[in-house]
């Protein structure tokens, strides 16, 4: 459902105007969460308003890039559901019931709703919902046994890790597929005996897992059942060995800074060596005054392997070029004309979600002055531009991918804060092994 | 009559190498045309002939690249260029190899499965996790309770 209203008000009035029937909301219904989207919009003046429903894996970046393009000329205001986790999402989409009470949009329209709590708002019956134009989930339907419906196309868009994590303070520094198998899979029934050096996370209430509804806790078990033999049918819920993330998130429901509020709780406990967790990779990137990511060594792999070249950097690069196995590629689901078995962008119903789709993915170039690729690399996920590999399923299938407009020089510029490659301008200005300027940076083509 | 000359003033050896030439440009379409499997750049995107440069960074200097490697008779040391194109002539024909690439988070060469990939080398930091030292009896992955 896109909107694209305008009041017929003089623009310097606009916004007293707005802000004094956004408080006179607020004041008639004593919270921010009851207030309906459609009161918003209209407060705001808001046009190209697009609905989404995912997971929280995505939201820091959708977020940031939702804030830009809700400044940009032509906007995209995007409103956008996250609770539950991104198979809800994907159904709140699939049925037309986003926007519930328990399920509220949230909005980014000030710099405030992205670095803070962004603000709420329901569908106008919140009992009930309403239509959503897009839905986004970390990785494929696959993950979560969903089908697609005949009339929705399936598009890509930025790169995002998932990372194991422990608080902090705690002294370990890597673990293994197996070791993933032992911890989610037996908790405290763990059979240790031999072990020189046991691993310390056998105490349920410090073993830390998301809902069997989350991309993070699909990817995890994906990874575990990839050890096949007794691993080959991991189930989806781990509520034997763990404990949810909603126990201590400071929201109070399962997402996955529910991970990070959880390790936290324990650390104060005093069981930081004891606490173990997963979430997404831009989730830990922003906690790492708190949480520590562990080395990921897949099985039949030599050693484990960090997202970045280093605990420390930002670089992504072993996600880049294929040494570390936990991260997989956004999808955007949305309707569509004609087939999807291999559907176009031009094939989207809706413009704004074309546009939308078509930015985050790097098809098309965003409007002047709004840098989506900054942003999400920003955030802590990968612009595709940016990547040296790609997959053809979410565990499998690993090939060198070349996209068709490199970013790698930019992307390290933005995360590192340091320029690895010569700057330019324009080709001109580059050559040798890195002939063609892309992004200000001299790229190999 | 330098070795060059000679080699297109003989129809034969012209015709040879057009086809071993011909025959390379269609092999890499083909490999990197196909969807699903390994070693298989999704995108035949370096058409320049450049060596291999992966990126920024300072790690994996000069063994990246995703797309240098698979034009013939492009860089040195090119992998897929010279396991598809294999004739000395087309290589020679192929102008100098492109510059060592200054580094990037492209992998090394194309691996051709995903343990490739995983292992392949690099200078990131590494950190083994010993199954057995760490998990004991739990190693040997028992039936789930």
């Amino acid at each position: 459902m896109a909107l694209n209203t305008r009041i017929g008000l003089h623009p310097a009035l606009r916004w007293p105007v707005a802000a004094a029937l956004g408080l006179a909301a607020l004041a008639g219904t004593g919270s921010a969460q009851a207030v309906t989207c459609s009161s918003v919009i209209s407060s705001r003046n808001l046009s190209h308003v697009i609905f989404g429903s995912g997971g929280s894996a995505i939201t820091a970046t959708l977020a940031k890039v939702a804030y830009k393009l809700s400044q940009a000329n032509p906007p995209i205001n995007v409103f956008y559901q996250d609770n539950g986790g991104a198979q809800v999402g994907y159904q709140s989409f699939k049925n037309g019931t986003g926007g519930t009470t328990s399920r509220p949009f949230k909005y980014f329209l000030a710099e405030a709703d992205v670095t803070g709590t962004a603000p709420t708002c329901t569908a106008d019956d919140p009992a009930v919902g309403q239509a959503v134009d897009f839905a986004t989930t970390g990785g494929t339907l696959a993950l979560f046994g969903e089908t697609l419906p005949s009339d929705v196309g399936v598009f890509i868009g930025p790169t995002q890790g998932v990372n194991v994590i422990v608080p902090k303070d705690s002294n370990e520094t890597s673990i293994s597929t197996e070791a993933l198998y032992s911890v989610y899979g037996f908790g405290p029934a763990a059979n240790l005996t031999g072990a020189d050096n046991p691993i310390p996370w056998t105490k349920k209430e410090y073993i830390i897992q998301r809902a069997p509804t989350s991309f993070v806790q699909q990817l995890l078990r994906g990874a575990i059942q990839t050890l096949g033999g007794n691993a080959a049918n991991f189930p989806p819920d781990f509520s034997n060995a763990a404990t949810l993330t909603k126990v201590h998130s400071s929201s109070g429901n399962d997402d996955n800074q529910g991970t990070v509020d959880s390790l936290v709780w324990a650390a104060t406990q005093g069981h930081a060596q004891d606490a173990v967790g997963f979430t997404s990779g831009p989730t830990a990137d922003k906690n790492r005054a708190s949480v520590h990511t562990l080395a990921y060594q897949h099985t039949d792999q030599t050693a484990g392997y960090w997202p970045d070249s280093t605990p420390d950097s930002f670089d992504k690069r072993n996600i880049r070029n294929g040494h570390y196995f936990l991260w997989d590629t956004n999808q955007f689901f949305t309707k569509i004309n004609g087939s999807n078995a291999k559907p176009k962008l031009s094939d989207i119903v809706n413009e704004d979600v074309r546009n939308f789709i078509g930015y985050f993915s790097g098809e098309l170039f965003p409007p002047d002055g709004t840098d989506i690729n900054r942003a999400v690399a920003e955030t802590g996920s990968i612009p595709l531009c940016a990547m040296s590999v790609k997959r053809e399923t979410d565990f499998t299938g690993l090939s060198c991918y070349a996209p068709g407009t490199p970013c790698g020089c930019y992307f390290e510029s933005i995360v590192t804060g340091t320029a690895t490659c010569d700057a330019c301008s324009k080709d001109s200005e580059c050559g040798g092994s890195a002939p063609k300027c892309h992004f200000g940076f001299c790229e190999a083509y | 009559m330098n070795s060059k000359t000679y080699r297109f003033t003989n129809r034969t050896r012209l015709t040879a190498s057009l086809l071993v030439a011909a025959g390379t440009v269609l092999g890499l379409l083909a490999a990197c045309s196909s969807d699903g499997g390994n070693n298989k750049p999704s995108n035949p995107v370096i058409t320049t002939g450049g060596g291999g440069h992966g990126g920024g960074g300072d790690e994996d200097a000069g063994e990246s690249s995703v797309g240098g490697s698979a034009n013939p008779g492009a860089g040195s040391g090119n992998k897929a260029g010279s396991a598809n194109g294999g004739s000395g002539d087309v290589e020679e024909e192929g102008g100098a190899g492109g510059a060592a690439g200054e580094g990037g988070p492209g992998p090394i060469s194309c691996p051709d499965s995903d343990l490739g990939f995983l292992n392949q080398e690099t200078k990131s930091q590494k950190a083994p996790f010993d199954n057995s030292k760490r998990l004991g009896a739990a190693a040997a992955l028992p039936p789930l309770p």
